[in-house]
């Protein structure tokens, strides 16, 4: 089983080194030269000069990626462009929200679509079926931003259940929450539905019936065991996704988490800071996918057999 | 020989024929396919039904955040702008972006995928790794840095989406070229002495056609709906711009007590984005009725 996952954290190296080179080299090639940005545009040529050779600025792009990849390692990100501290403080005071909006966002995905898939897999057809893919549909093509709003409008500003903006105790959590799992649970219960169609059919499930196997077990033992690895998969994908989504939805909420930071920083064109931001949502999404693949190999016996060179 | 004719002829037409006439009877992509075509239908008229600079524009204070009455159906803004023609001109603009993004995408995706099907080899690992990466950042991430690189405006934004969507295009391009280029039909040609030109154009790319159109058909969903989301946060088309996502974002001050200033452009946004999922779900299943749920 280590020997798995020393493979797969092995694999997830170059991804890593992809991501973040891709997202730097972007951000890097920013039309502006981040020297003249520092010292002001009253700055005499020379001095900029300096500080573009004191700050790396002159050699390979390639080169001064690898010196800020090793810092950013370290936690060293360099110092934001608008109040000059470090976009390493920035970042450890803001991410704890938007990972607890995505973490709790991803849960309740689960908890709606993969019931409902489900359901709608074994009631195929059944009127049940027809409105939960129905409904699916819509809530998969609403736009987040908007249901925040009209969520706002409904339970805080006129109902006044939740307070409509700022961070605090839960009841901050809950509509933003509820925003965000709209469109994923709603492609996660599609993904669980067909997935689900696919794998009553095949044989060994037909077999466990004959078996007389009582139908509990053969769909929550049999065809949902076998389904799962496509479901992990979209929900590593889905927790990627709301992560880096939950822009839209802090906006919305005035919640001060690394999406809010992200558009500041975008807005006031506060590069190392958006990098810093991105390069750090790209390495705690693709871990994220590693704890995944982990998780999918410990509940799969065929993955576990390999490595353990078949003595059991 | 009239008789080979009229047999290839028939067999040239019978599977999006045969495709269409499934579709037919799907309703719900249906039902998307008419709500399309009358955003289409308000989009291609919008001039002529409200002059874009003398009502979508125009600003009158006296006649400010009105609810919908007899002269203006859907109200009017907190600038007193007629609410209706900007939400057809801002039909006009999502619809126009949605299908020149989408078609620029597809043009590359298409190609790349092409190139890698067809010839292989290196080419194809150098494609298909440089995309995995693209497609290993999570899109909006790859927007957001995108928009920060380029600055704002709507050429920067339209190149952000297109570099987002075509990964997705290439991958599914090169898979349905590859399975196509497996089929006798293509040795045969290839045996008949067809140029390569002619193999990719003439039978590769119309049998292959049919999932690209579904992920093309889907993603102006999320194209469109990304554009106003951009909008809507302020990095992307910004204010006076008749756009839907711009137009959320100025309701926001006034939607306490004007609630139709943030429901009228957001369920515009709301019916586009769900019919052209419809229509693509539609299309998925007319194409291929075995999977069809």
């Amino acid at each position: 089983m280590h020997k798995y996952v020393i493979r797969r954290v092995l694999l997830l190296i170059p991804i890593i080194l992809g991501v973040t080179f891709i997202v730097y080299f972007i951000l890097a090639l920013t039309p502006g030269d981040p020297a003249r940005f520092i010292l002001g545009s009253n700055a005499t040529d020379a001095s900029v000069e300096a500080l573009r050779e004191q700050l790396g600025l002159n050699k390979p792009i390639i080169l001064r990626y690898f010196t800020y990849l090793a810092k950013a390692l370290r936690g060293d990100f360099g110092l934001s462009y608008s109040d000059s501290r470090p976009v390493f403080d920035s970042i450890l005071v803001r991410w704890p929200v938007t990972v607890k909006l995505a973490l709790f966002s991803t849960f309740l995905s689960m908890v709606i679509g993969i019931p409902a898939g489900i359901i709608s897999a074994l009631k195929h057809r059944s009127r049940i079926d027809v409105s939960f893919t129905l409904v699916s549909m819509i809530m998969l093509g609403m736009p987040s931003f908007w249901l925040a709003l009209v969520l706002m409008l409904v339970f805080s500003l006129s109902l006044r259940w939740f307070p409509s903006s700022g961070i605090g105790g839960w009841q901050h959590f809950i509509l933003p929450v509820a925003t965000m799992s709209i469109g994923t649970s709603a492609s996660l219960m599609r993904l669980v539905r067909s997935t689900m169609l696919d794998t009553i059919k095949q044989d060994y499930i037909i077999t466990a019936r004959a078996k007389g196997a009582p139908e509990r077990v053969v769909i929550l033992r049999h065809a949902l065991k076998n389904a799962l690895m496509i479901i992990i998969t979209q929900i590593g994908l889905t927790f990627t996704a709301l992560l880096a989504g939950a822009v839209l939805i802090e906006q919305v909420y005035g919640l001060p988490g690394l999406g809010t930071l992200t558009l500041i920083a975008i807005r006031s064109k506060d590069i190392p800071m958006v990098m810093g931001t991105t390069i750090f949502m790209a390495i705690i999404s693709t871990l994220m996918i590693l704890l995944l693949d982990i998780i999918y190999a410990w509940i799969d016996p065929r993955i576990k057999a390999k490595y353990v060179g078949g003595s059991h | 020989m009239s008789d080979l004719n009229s047999l290839s002829l028939y067999k040239k037409e019978s599977l999006w024929i045969k495709a269409w006439k499934r579709m037919k009877k799907n309703k719900p992509a249906i039902v998307g396919l008419v709500i399309i075509l009358i955003f289409v239908f308000f989009a291609l008229f919008a001039n002529v039904i409200a002059d874009y600079n003398e009502v979508a524009l125009k600003q009158d204070y006296t006649q400010k955040l009105l609810p919908p009455n007899s002269n203006n159906i859907l109200g009017t803004d907190a600038l007193g702008r007629d609410i209706f023609a900007r939400i057809i001109h801002g039909a006009r603009l999502s619809l126009t972006l949605g299908f020149v993004i989408v078609g620029i995408a597809l043009f590359f995706g298409v190609s790349l995928g092409g190139i890698s099907a067809f010839y292989g080899g290196m080419i194809d690992l150098v494609i298909m790794r440089l995309l995995d990466v693209f497609m290993a950042i999570p899109p909006m991430l790859l927007m957001l840095s995108l928009v920060a690189a380029l600055g704002p405006g709507l050429d920067k934004l339209m190149i952000a989406l297109i570099v987002v969507i075509v990964p997705g295009y290439t991958r599914i391009s090169r898979a349905s070229m590859l399975a196509v280029s497996g089929n006798e039909y293509i040795e045969a040609a290839k045996a008949c002495g067809c140029s390569n030109l002619k193999i990719i154009f003439k039978h590769l790319f119309p049998n292959a056609l049919g999932p690209i159109l579904v992920v093309a058909t889907l993603s102006l969903a999320s194209t469109i709906v990304m554009i106003s989301g951009f909008s809507f946060l302020g990095i992307g088309i910004s204010a006076p711009t008749p756009e839907w996502g711009a137009m959320l974002s100025e309701a926001r001050a006034n939607m306490r007590y004007n609630p139709y200033l943030m429901i009228i452009p957001g369920t515009a946004l709301l019916l586009v984005s769900v019919s052209f999922n419809l229509i693509g779900d539609g299309i998925r299943d007319a194409l291929d009725p075995r999977v069809k749920g």
